[in-house]
């Protein structure tokens, strides 16, 4: 998806989230949109790419919503290239209390035997 | 930075979002989950409830809720959160609460479906939770507001709508303003059951308040043939007078009246002795129509409110003692305030295809504006300060905002400012005037006096006032 201030890249059984910067209201309706009707199901893997991403209560609040729908199974679900005020707010409200980080965003994807 | 850090930041950003929250009462379900997601977010919690306490009611609604069983209402009899309501909800999964206010007043409540503890909800974050609460109480308190606005026009319109259906598609042209309030299905069955009678109408409503719509109306409704209808004004045109004195004569009868729907308007302008003979025509209509004006619906509307006339002159307030079984009664717009918005948005449509704007709309500040403003006069008064925003409208603008309203009442309100009269430089024509009128007949005042269209008498004394001298050969 392009034209927001985000992408989505669909692969085989993987989905890689990327931010472009701040969200507006919009983006976020429709990210949250696009997340949980495509991929919120636990048979996707999501790879949140926080680099140029800013995290607001209503982006926290997709990524709870993500881990409510998976029983907060978050071992489908990774953060990657996070700085460290964003790894506070995502550990500060519960989201990586379940969901996986890595510093880097290949590390995720060899970490799902991706781009081995 | 610490993870305590790091939520009191988020909770601020919340402050940010719940700032650029858009007010739109069109979505309404899409607003009360914004709203407590931004809670959810920035507190982490992913299950989570709000509630709406109605005007001065001990019962709160459920607006939203994710992922909690929450009840339909809650009764929260006083402003505090009590520990018997908190406990009473943890089977609801309900385990903190946030109260949402409007200055000290409690509107709303968040629910959330978390334990907070010391661990991931700290004294600082309690302490920023107070500036959140307030800014989300009157942030619900406003949608709400619009919301019971919109809710309660949307109703008005289907009802209208219901009763739009009911109509023949002829009378919605005659009756554009057909709504829903009291008055006006009121005004309207009124009209309904008098126009299939042949009977004189009795029209009052003060100035402007539709005297000749209502006429249309009736002239629709009613079974005759006639098509055209027949306005005599007593109060400017003195050819309207001369065609409704023909009427009254029994021996002249006016040609252009028969078989027509008449509506005849301001009679408490006519001179006493017409207003009697009217008076006498009526009554007998009533009693027996002439032949002449079998087919005509009779209508005579009088200016004013019915107490007001009723107290007044004797003849006017006979007249409408007599017909107070076939009387209508037009309330002031003053009295349509739940008819006003879908009046103001017919007047928009109607006046924009008029002058060709079609693309124009009204925001909904400027409708609150002609919603709340005090209207002097009625129907008559809104179409032109509609029609003349409308007109004044710059082309480039798309939306009647309350400025176009008020720059129209700033212009009408500019005095008649009368121009200082220099009488000598009058009296110097009246005396040119009558000079020459008193040389093209020889002196003869008679004549001279016809020429002026004055009467001998103020001929004279004219001359008088004005020292003309004029020698008798």
């Amino acid at each position: 998806m392009t034209n927001y201030g985000f992408t989505i890249t669909p692969e085989h059984g993987l989905v890689t989230i990327r931010f472009n910067g701040r969200l507006s209201r919009n983006d976020i309706k429709i990210l949250r949109e696009e997340i949980l009707n495509n991929y919120s199901a636990s048979t996707s893997i999501i790879i949140i790419n926080m680099n140029l991403g800013e995290p607001s209560s209503l982006l926290v609040s997709i990524f709870l919503e993500v881990l409510d729908i998976r029983n907060r199974d978050g071992k489908g679900l990774a953060f990657c290239e996070m700085d460290r005020s964003t790894q506070k707010a995502l550990q500060a409200t519960g989201v990586l209390k379940y969901a996986l980080s890595f510093d880097l965003e290949t590390k995720a994807r060899e970490y799902f035997n991706y781009d081995k | 930075m610490t993870s305590n850090d790091a939520r009191q930041l988020l909770l601020l950003r919340s402050i940010e979002e719940l700032s650029e929250l858009p007010l739109e009462a069109a979505n309404a379900s899409e607003f009360f989950e914004t709203l407590t997601q931004i809670i959810m977010g920035a507190l982490g919690v992913s299950r989570g409830c709000i509630y709406y306490c109605d005007n001065g009611s001990q019962n709160m609604s459920l607006l939203y809720t994710k992922g909690l069983n929450a009840p339909q209402y809650l009764q929260v009899p006083d402003e505090i959160i009590s520990v018997k309501l908190q406990n009473s909800l943890k089977k609801d999964g309900i385990f903190f609460l946030i109260p949402l206010k409007l200055g000290k007043k409690q509107i709303g409540l968040i629910g959330l479906g978390k334990k907070l503890t010391e661990a991931n909800f700290s004294p600082k974050d309690r302490q920023l939770i107070s500036p959140i609460s307030s800014l989300m109480g009157l942030l619900l308190a406003n949608f709400m507001s619009l919301y019971r606005s919109m809710e309660e026009s949307k109703k008005l319109r289907a009802e209208n709508l219901a009763l739009v259906e009911l109509m023949p598609s002829r009378l919605l042209e005659s009756f554009p303003y057909l709504s829903a309030s009291d008055q006006m299905k009121h005004v309207f069955q009124s009209a309904q059951s008098l126009a299939s009678r042949r009977e004189p109408i009795l029209i009052v409503g003060s100035k402007g308040s539709g005297h000749r719509l209502i006429t249309h109306l009736i002239h629709s409704i009613s079974s005759s043939p006639i098509q055209s209808i027949r306005y005599l004004n007593c109060a400017s045109d003195t050819q309207d007078i001369s065609k409704l004195k023909n009427m009254l004569n029994e021996k002249t009868k006016e040609k252009s009246l028969i078989n027509t729907s008449i509506l005849v308007e301001n009679i408490a302008a006519l001179p006493r002795q017409t207003q009697q003979k009217l008076r006498n025509f009526l009554v007998a209509q009533r009693k027996k129509p002439s032949k002449g004006y079998l087919e005509s619906s009779l209508i005579f509307s009088i200016n004013g409110t019915r107490s007001s006339l009723n107290s007044g002159e004797s003849l006017i307030s006979d007249l409408v003692d007599f017909f107070k079984e076939t009387t209508i009664v037009l309330p002031t717009l003053q009295e349509l305030q739940k008819d006003l918005p879908i009046m103001i948005d017919f007047a928009v449509s109607f006046f924009a295809q008029r002058h060709k704007k079609e693309h124009l709309s009204i925001s909904l500040q400027a409708k609150e504006y002609l919603e709340k403003r005090q209207w002097k006069a009625n129907l008559a008064e809104l179409e032109y300060l509609i029609e003349q925003a409308v007109i004044s409208i710059p082309g480039m603008e798309s939306v009647l905002e309350p400025h176009h309203f008020q720059s129209v009442e700033l212009k009408s309100e500019v005095k008649y400012i009368p121009l200082p009269i220099n009488v000598q430089a009058l009296d110097e024509v009246r005396k040119a005037m009558i000079q020459n009128a008193m040389l093209l007949n020889d002196g003869k005042k008679v004549a001279a006096a016809e020429l002026l269209g004055v009467t001998r008498q103020t001929l004279d004394n004219l001359i008088t006032r004005l020292d003309l001298v004029f020698s008798k050969d």
